[in-house]
């Protein structure tokens, strides 16, 4: 409804410019027949604007309405250039298509209907609710196992339902339950782990250099929580669980298994639902209260369906019991239908932006500021990016002195050498002399010592 | 039974037999409900208000007890309703089957106590629990292992009557189905749950084929709901649906009035006596053979004071019990308790030898009179226990031979009393 009062609001604005137009040329050809001809304008301006809208309702081609008012104009001028042989005939032009933010709407739509609306859920809760009877039906897969088994790991459930042109391109995630064991104070932990994966794997696309467009988003959008239908409140191991995981995913409270309880029951059961999750602070799926709107029956009463049963000739959907049979797609038994509408129609858009809004981005925010923390990251700052540049120069100066330097001490340790060597030569020649000298001396002494005799020198103390 | 008018000696009491039975089961079940239409009375109360300042704080599991008249046309039970109020509704559930089986224990200490005692109090009000009704959460693909942890551990001490609550969940097939999975999950992990006992040579076949039916249809399917006259004037339990009125007394719908004959009409007295003689005296076993003697006496003097305590609560325990048997039946018991008055203690045993015949008498109708009900207690726990044990240990039910020597009655007698702990699996 608003995409086709968007699309007949716009050609009225084009047709009211278009008859100004035509009021300004008409005026400057002649003056005297410009009242019957403003007159005649508007009648025909009334005509093409019923066409269009009638057009845009069936979604049908928007170029004959308009082809017919040029052919209009055309008739138009040729009338008045016949009885006005002296003034000139100017020529108008007039745009054949929607254009600009006119055309945005079928733009969008047709891209939608080619490509497909992606949505991903994923379906929680204790064993034994429903989760996999659910699936089942909502894909609408002729399952005829009478007897459902226990699902004892995540499977995924991709699907693509038609709906006229619309398609929708749907995966569901089936979990095992939890609440089997004495102690499932753990039980949370592979759910949120694979909410975290499918989080993580979007944000490492997001992040790389080369990024593939082409990657599917597996973000979940929404969690089909199924909860006890025990009439009194909620349990402490759902409070537990919806804690742990409402931060990662838009949680929708569903009751499975809700044709256990009565009319009454039920009702008391949905108030007293929300009233536990509201003062757990439990943060559920839940968008501001649209009056228009159809009142979301939130937590969505399911009852699942096993094999197609034929009742008064027709083919129902439901389960049969001694005193009565229920058939899933009455409104007034089950609140199938309306979640169906609500997941498939009017809400996924919501779904999608809270995910990537609120979901996504806390996540990107937690986990780039982890990466800032750690070291060796590949995200840097500009300050940062300063340093890394003003060390990278000062480090090529510091290359540059270096070598500089190493020159200036080879140079200088050559030199050195050089005197090193002459030292040594001198030395030697040094040292030979003074040997020379010695001898000399000793036999100088000798021939003093025969000369004076032996008994002079003991008395004189002089030793020998 | 008899339906007629009933010949009430003038000594029975007017008060029905006591029953005391106790329910475990999460939230889910809605046993709450179940217990309530079962008693016709709001006994059981779903908690619906939660204190916002302690809701964070984990929740205590509770034992509490309800008592309950039930009265009928065709019995009067006294009937005591012991409910552990959040059981299996935690998220660590690793504790509750310390909390129930320490009860269950407790109860079992307090007669050991009295037993032992050399003066006995009369007044003296016997707490064991007869049945232990455990609601099966309608999952409908097999026992969670709670579930099996728990009925293991409890179908130790008391009768365990699975229960499948909140049975409306399923179609006919569906519960076929499951039922089938949980009495082969019971077998595969060795879980004795009440099975019906019967004899086949002293049962009637009736009696018989009643048996075999129940045993069928174990666990019973049953589940709560509001009573409202039908259109002929009776009073009928039923819940209403958009699609449909489910009738839990339509037995087509549910077992409801299976488990209702059961507990109060066809198998009150086997529970009773299985709790005393199977399930005390196995415990009994238990403790004085691991029990020192220091810490028997130090667990004497803590449970005398429990006891004390509980002498001032205790009411009137007296029984009032029920004649099924003739008139000849009860003009032999007077005579019994005549000449029990006569005798002194000494003599019991020559009483056991003399009596044997009429005790035998006095077992297959389970009366017991208030004059002489320590005397015949005893007498019946030596005369009733060797029937009882092949039943449950044996698939061939075998019955006593009827010789009329009574040298060999009693060595027969002292041979199955001496294999009975043997032949337990407790023991193997």
């Amino acid at each position: 409804m608003d995409s086709s009062n968007l699309s007949s609001s716009m050609p009225q604005e084009g047709q009211l410019k278009l008859t100004e137009e035509a009021i300004i040329t008409i005026k400057q050809v002649d003056e005297s027949s410009a009242k019957r001809s403003v007159s005649n304008e508007s009648r025909k301006s009334k005509d093409v604007t019923r066409k269009e809208q009638i057009a845009s309702d069936q979604q049908g081609d928007d170029q004959c309405p308009q082809s017919d008012t040029a052919k209009d104009k055309k008739t138009e001028f040729k009338q008045d250039e016949v009885p006005n042989s002296n003034g000139k005939s100017i020529p108008t032009f007039h745009p054949c298509n929607n254009i600009g933010i006119n055309d945005f709407n079928h733009q969008h739509y047709s891209r939608v209907c080619r490509n497909g609306i992606d949505i991903n859920l994923i379906v929680v809760g204790e064993s034994s609710l429903g989760k996999t009877t659910f699936v089942n039906s909502f894909l609408q897969s002729n399952d005829t196992n009478f007897r459902p088994k226990k699902t004892m790991d995540f499977v995924e459930h991709k699907a693509t339902l038609s709906d006229g042109d619309q398609k929708f391109n749907l995966t569901i995630v089936d979990t095992p339950g939890f609440g089997d064991k004495s102690d499932n104070s753990n039980c949370w932990r592979p759910i949120a782990t694979n909410l975290l994966h499918r989080l993580n794997a979007y944000f490492q696309n997001e992040v790389k250099m080369d990024r593939e467009t082409s990657e599917i988003d597996s973000r979940i959008h929404g969690c089909l929580f199924f909860i006890n239908p025990n009439g009194h409140r909620l349990q402490p191991l759902e409070i537990y669980i919806m804690k742990k995981i409402d931060q990662f995913v838009n949680i929708i409270p569903v009751i499975g298994k809700a044709d256990t309880m009565t009319s009454d029951e039920l009702n008391h059961f949905k108030k007293r639902v929300i009233a536990d999750m509201v003062r757990e602070k439990i943060r559920y799926f839940r968008e501001p209260h649209n009056e228009k709107k159809a009142k979301i029956p939130i937590p969505f009463a399911i009852v699942g369906a096993g094999a197609p049963i034929e009742h008064d000739g027709k083919c129902i959907r439901g389960r049969a019991y001694p005193w009565g049979l229920v058939d899933i797609d009455d409104p007034k038994q089950s609140d199938f239908c309306q979640l169906r509408n609500f997941l498939l129609y009017t809400h996924i858009e919501g779904l999608k932006h809270k995910t990537h809004k609120l979901i996504y981005d806390t996540f990107r925010t937690e986990k780039l500021v982890a990466l800032n923390a750690t070291p060796g990251s590949q995200f840097i700052s500009a300050e940062e990016m300063n340093q890394k540049y003003i060390s990278e120069q000062t480090q090529l100066v510091e290359e540059a002195l270096t070598k500089v330097m190493k020159e200036k001490y080879r140079e200088k340790e050559n030199n050195l050498e050089l005197l090193e060597t002459n030292l040594k030569t001198h030395h030697k020649d040094y040292k030979h002399a003074l040997k020379k000298r010695i001898t000399a001396l000793e036999e100088e002494k000798n021939r003093l010592i025969k000369e004076i005799g032996p008994e002079k020198v003991k008395k004189a103390g002089i030793l020998a | 039974m008899n339906k007629g008018p009933r010949h009430r000696p003038k000594f029975l009491s007017k008060k029905g037999k006591k029953l005391r039975i106790m329910v475990a089961g999460s939230s889910y079940t809605s046993y709450q409900a179940c217990i309530n239409s079962l008693c016709s009375k709001q006994i059981l109360e779903a908690e619906t208000e939660i204190d916002p300042l302690k809701a964070h704080i984990d929740r205590i599991l509770e034992i509490r007890e309800f008592n309950a008249d039930i009265l009928e046309d065709e019995f009067h039970v006294d009937l005591t309703v012991i409910e552990v109020n959040g059981f299996g509704d935690k998220i660590d559930n690793s504790a509750s089957f310390e909390v129930v089986t320490h009860y269950l224990e407790s109860q079992f200490d307090q007669a050991l106590i009295e037993e032992s005692k050399i003066k006995r109090n009369s007044k003296f009000t016997d707490t064991r629990v007869d049945a232990l009704l455990y609601f099966i959460a309608p999952r409908g693909h097999c026992l969670s292992e709670f579930d099996l942890e728990a009925m293991k551990r409890f179908s130790k001490r008391v009768n365990v009557i699975p229960v499948i609550g909140n049975s409306n969940a399923f179609t006919e097939e569906e519960l076929k189905n499951f039922k089938d999975v949980i009495m082969k999950d019971l077998k595969q992990c060795n879980i004795k749950v009440f099975d019906f006992p019967w004899d086949p040579e002293e049962d009637e076949d009736e009696v018989i084929e009643d048996n075999k039916r129940l045993w069928e249809s174990v666990p019973f399917a049953v589940s709560g709901g509001v009573s409202e006259e039908d259109e002929e004037g009776y009073q009928r339990i039923v819940k209403k649906f958009q699609w449909g009125t489910f009738v839990i007394d339509d037995p087509a719908h549910s077992d409801f009035l299976n488990l209702k004959t059961v507990l109060f009409i066809s198998h009150l007295d086997i529970l009773k006596s299985i709790t005393k003689q199977t399930y005390y005296e196995n415990y009994r076993t238990e403790k004085l053979s691991n029990d020192s003697p220091s810490n028997t006496s130090l667990s004497l003097q803590k449970q005398n004071s429990i006891v004390a305590n509980e002498d001032k609560r205790s009411v009137n325990g007296s029984e009032r019990t029920e004649t099924r048997s003739s008139i000849d039946q009860s003009e032999m018991r007077t005579n019994v308790s005549d000449s029990t008055k006569s005798e002194e203690l000494k003599k019991i045993n020559s009483i056991k030898v003399d009596n044997t015949s009429s005790l035998k008498c006095d077992s297959y109708g389970n009366t017991k009179t208030k004059t002489n009900q320590l005397n015949c207690e005893q007498i019946g726990l030596e005369v009733i226990s060797p029937k009882e044990f092949p039943h449950r240990t044996t698939s061939s039910r075998n019955s006593l031979p009827n010789n009329t020597t009574k040298e060999l009655e009693m060595k027969k007698m002292d041979d199955l009393s001496h294999e009975r702990y043997e032949n337990l699996p407790f023991y193997r």
